[in-house]
């Protein structure tokens, strides 16, 4: 089943075009990397998956067009977590992650709402900071914490922008294969923008990469993912590496000067 | 950790937040009955409680006392207190801001100058005042409907909305001023006066008044709490988990500057409680708005009750303004919490 479908969308803010003529589609299930360079757009497509922003054009979720559907059903079926970076004023980790019942919870919490919500802290191994105030947390806990937030949505999609920004490598493998698990385990389909080629290779089962708003390339990682490539979008020589447990392993080796691309 | 701790911690915080409410609420019943003590006629607190369980019957001295003088000021300072504290907690739950208050928007500037405007044309306080307070009623909401026009232009972000509140502000200032430079010296002293706030000319029609205001804004504002929770997060998160954010803010504002609005016109303005009657109850009861909203409007209450009760006798037989009282009785308590409280709150 397809999850997420698109024909030439494009977004501009303003008149400056940010997004031009993205066209994919993306099977129920699937994690799919975003990657490219700075300002290729990235996180403009996750927001506009997420209605954040409108772009122009065909945008499908679950073969529905994404202008006819009300706000709080999408919040229902799209889970989004932003690059993290603001501060919450006056909440705990529990009211943060109690968030992401917005478009399900009545006024008061039912038991769906909290089994949820005991289940997403749980998921992220959050417990020992439930009690914790958002803003005291490091920048890592506080990822897992925006994370939990869209687990307790309860999406069918989950969007992430960075998010992996922030943490160090063990934090980064362990939140990696939390919404890898998910996503194998629920069926939940993944949109992620991630900086780090080796990561996204690894986690993801699919890559587009993205230049100044244009799909550059959309397949697999291991067919994707050559040394030209990474040239053309990066501006970066890079040597490949294949490891029998790591995966593709990108080392970057010089940046190209801008004029002989 | 055991199996049910995290919904444990969560229904045990609820409890105490009930239970912190139900406190304050009920010291507010005992400020009740000792402000009613208070005055030149000596009543005791239980004669106090006797007399209001018995009813407005209007036999005795001191029924007549306590109906006619002494209870609509304190119902008057009861619901004054309640909505500039309620009208100060959505502003800041709207704004994102901590030193939003009722009087972010200009609200407060705008209704100085309406009072001002309607002193110079000469209605006055004299008058039975109906113009003053017309005035003022009318000014805040033009103020707020200026804002609210400003903002809009560049989207209906807390940014934009302080930006114009504080152009409001500055311009209904600058014409008060300007009012009061070509005003006689009676008119200057009457609108400085007026300015000060002050709960003396409460009468039972203008505490129904304000109880309506309270009575429909409240539970209107308990209806947002979630969203306002969500909203903390920021507009983007918020829009995303499907709060309404513009409406919100709309509502919000319009919410807030009624609740003002409706007071000052009847007592001046009354600074400082929408400022710091939010931060006092977020410190005890935490950022859920279902339970800081409620509390918020208990706490304002308990402030401006007890700063007009100080400021009725302090210096007897002269009479405070209460509107100079909230500070000074405030300011102490908010700065004593403010260095005990380790959280990093906001």
């Amino acid at each position: 089943m397809v999850t997420i479908a698109t024909k030439n969308v494009r977004f501009s803010y303003g008149s400056t075009p940010v997004l031009e003529d993205i066209t994919f589609s993306l099977d129920t299930g699937t994690i799919l990397g975003l990657v490219g360079p700075n300002g290729s757009g990235k996180t403009t497509l996750i927001r506009c998956i997420d209605k954040v922003l409108q772009p122009e054009g065909t945008f499908l979720i679950d073969e529905r067009d994404i202008q006819t559907m009300r706000r709080v059903e999408i919040a229902s079926k799209i889970g989004y977590v932003p690059q993290n970076g603001a501060r919450i004023a006056a909440a705990t980790v529990f009211d943060v992650v109690m968030m992401g019942r917005t478009p399900h919870m009545s006024w008061r919490l039912g038991e769906r709402d909290l089994d949820r919500i005991e289940y997403a802290i749980r998921l992220l191994g959050i417990e020992d900071l439930a009690e914790r105030d958002y803003n005291e947390l490091s920048g890592g806990q506080q990822q897992k914490v925006l994370i939990a937030r869209a687990v307790a949505q309860d999406p069918n999609i989950l969007l992430l922008d960075e998010p992996t920004n922030n943490l160090d490598i063990h934090h980064q493998l362990e939140a990696l294969a939390t919404i890898f698990d998910l996503s194998r385990s629920t069926g939940m389909t993944v949109v992620m923008a991630v900086h780090d080629l080796s990561i996204a290779a690894r986690y993801a089962d699919m890559l587009m990469m993205l230049k100044n708003g244009k799909v550059v390339a959309i397949g697999r990682p291991e067919d994707l993912i050559t040394p030209e490539r990474i040239r053309e979008i990066y501006g970066v020589e890079a040597r490949i590496f294949q490891d029998p447990e790591a995966g593709l392993i990108i080392a970057p080796l010089r940046a190209v000067p801008e004029l002989a691309l | 950790m055991s199996d049910s701790s995290i919904r444990g911690g969560y229904a045990r915080r609820t409890y105490t937040r009930i239970i912190i409410i139900i406190c304050l609420f009920l010291l507010l019943i005992l400020l009740t009955g000792v402000a009613a003590t208070l005055g030149s006629y000596p009543i005791g607190v239980m004669e106090v409680y006797g007399t209001i369980l018995a009813g407005h019957n209007g036999g005795s001295d001191i029924s007549t006392i306590v109906w006619n003088y002494r209870l609509p000021r304190i119902l008057m300072g009861i619901l004054a207190g309640a909505a500039l504290g309620l009208a100060g907690a959505m502003m800041q739950g709207i704004l994102r801001n901590p030193l939003a208050s009722p009087f972010t928007l200009g609200i407060a500037s705008a209704a100085s100058f309406g009072a001002s405007l309607a002193i110079v044309l000469g209605a006055g306080v004299v008058a039975g005042g109906s113009l003053l307070v017309g005035n003022a009623f009318l000014f805040t909401l033009v103020a707020a409907a200026a804002v609210y026009g400003l903002a809009q232009v560049r989207g209906i972000t807390s940014e934009t909305m302080i930006m114009a509140g504080i152009a409001i502000m500055y311009l209904f200032s600058a014409m008060t001023s300007f009012l009061q430079y070509i005003g006689d010296s009676e008119d200057v002293h009457a609108i400085v006066f007026w300015m000060f706030g002050s709960l003396g000319r409460s009468t039972w029609e203008t505490v129904m008044t304000v109880a309506i205001l309270v009575g429909v804004l409240l539970p209107l504002s308990l209806l947002s709490a979630r969203s306002l929770n969500t909203l903390a997060a920021g507009d983007e998160a918020a829009t995303s988990l499907g709060v309404p954010v513009e409406k919100i803010r709309i509502g919000g504002m319009a919410g807030a500057s009624l609740l003002t609005a409706g007071v000052i016109c009847f007592t001046g303005t009354i600074g400082f409680i929408g400022l710091v009657a939010p931060h006092i109850s977020r410190m005890v009861l935490g950022g859920d708005h279902r339970f800081l909203l409620p509390g918020t409007a208990v706490v304002g209450a308990l402030v401006l009750l007890g700063a007009d009760s100080i400021g009725r006798t302090i210096m007897t037989p002269q009479i405070l303004p209460v509107g100079i009282m909230t500070a000074f009785l405030g300011v102490p308590f908010f700065i004593f919490l403010f260095l005990t409280r380790r959280r990093n709150y906001w």
